[in-house]
């Protein structure tokens, strides 16, 4: 009974090693994890509501691009915070002496809400944690 | 001297065919603890029975390495043979259980595991690294119960064997002993 017992917790010690076979898990890779970026959406801001009124039709947005190991950003958007997230857009990172990059999204109907969301992506094609999102409201 | 040899051999061969055979001192029943001839017979006829019996019993025996294998193969299988129906039933019920068991939580988790292999964001790669384990781990021990399991159904396999072999013996003996009960109409006769 005893070295059944042994066996069982052998066993069940060499079961709980599933490799981390994908080469892009930090855990067991040397790979770093891009930096978190912050976005920000472009036009009237509203305090009480905390959200952006978007004008003119598109919602501009733009984020600070000075972090490295950066090779480009993905944008998502969805209608409801907690909803689908659909890719918008893939960015290139553009170094630049200000050290902010934008957005514009037309792809939008105008009285909708709708929100953003923004990572970085490092140039083994890992992509770093998403910003939180960010709501607008696009004017008709 | 051929006068010497001829005189010898003919004394000894009178001496020879004067002499009285002793069948009995020859064939001593009591030699082996019989008291008499006639239980000698009885005795010798009695070893043939059984040697019969014996040879009935090495053909209907069964062997124990071919129940290990059939054990080995497909567990229970091995105890059907030795007519341990009940054990073999539930071993081999529990063997598919786990066995199910734990292909059906491996599969869940290689699902995950591959969402993990193809992921790239952060987010999904720990999540589905996570959902994976768990049911990984599920598996790994039900397949460890399984092959505990399949090691004792090998193991008990011999001992039901042996059981059987020796059920099979008296069964053989038993009936032996019946077909020596005869009730004719004229009476019950008893043979020995």
């Amino acid at each position: 009974m005893k070295k059944i017992s042994i066996l069982i917790i052998f066993i069940l010690l060499i079961s709980c090693t599933l490799k981390r076979s994908n080469p892009l898990d930090p855990n067991g890779h040397d790979i770093d994890i891009p930096p978190n970026v912050v976005l920000t959406i472009l036009g009237e801001y509203v305090e009480s509501g905390d959200y952006t009124k978007s004008i003119n039709n598109y919602v501009e947005m733009e984020w600070n691009n000075d972090p490295s190991g950066i090779d480009g950003y993905y944008i998502y958007r969805s209608m409801d915070h907690d909803g689908l997230y659909i890719l918008v857009t893939t960015q290139n990172h553009i170094p630049s002496d200000e050290h902010i990059q934008t957005y514009r999204d037309h792809d939008i109907v105008p009285g909708n809400w709708y929100f953003y969301k923004i990572s970085a992506f490092n140039a083994e094609g890992l992509e770093g944690f998403r910003s939180n999102w960010k709501l607008t409201w696009v004017v008709d | 001297m051929k006068k010497i040899l001829f005189i010898l051999l003919f004394t000894i061969l009178f001496s020879i065919v004067n002499s009285e055979f002793d069948l009995k001192k020859f064939s001593n029943p009591h030699k082996y603890g019989w008291e008499t001839t006639e239980k000698q017979h009885i005795y010798r006829s009695n070893l043939m029975e059984r040697q019969k019996l014996l040879q009935v019993y090495e053909l209907k025996k069964q062997n124990i390495t071919t129940n290990i294998i059939k054990s080995a193969f497909a567990p229970g299988w091995g105890h059907f043979s030795a007519r341990s129906y009940t054990k073999g039933q539930i071993l081999l019920a529990l063997e598919l259980a786990i066995l199910g068991t734990s292909l059906y939580y491996y599969d869940k988790s290689m699902e995950q595991y591959n969402k993990y292999k193809d992921a790239s964001y952060i987010e999904d790669i720990n999540q589905y690294y996570s959902n994976a384990k768990m049911p990984y781990i599920y598996s790994q021990g039900l397949l460890g119960l399984g092959l505990v399991i399949w090691i004792y159904t090998v193991y008990d396999t011999i001992a039901v064997t042996e059981e059987y072999n020796q059920n099979l013996w008296l069964e053989i003996f038993f009936d032996y002993q019946q077909k020596n009960i005869s009730i004719t109409p004229t009476g019950v006769t008893l043979r020995f």
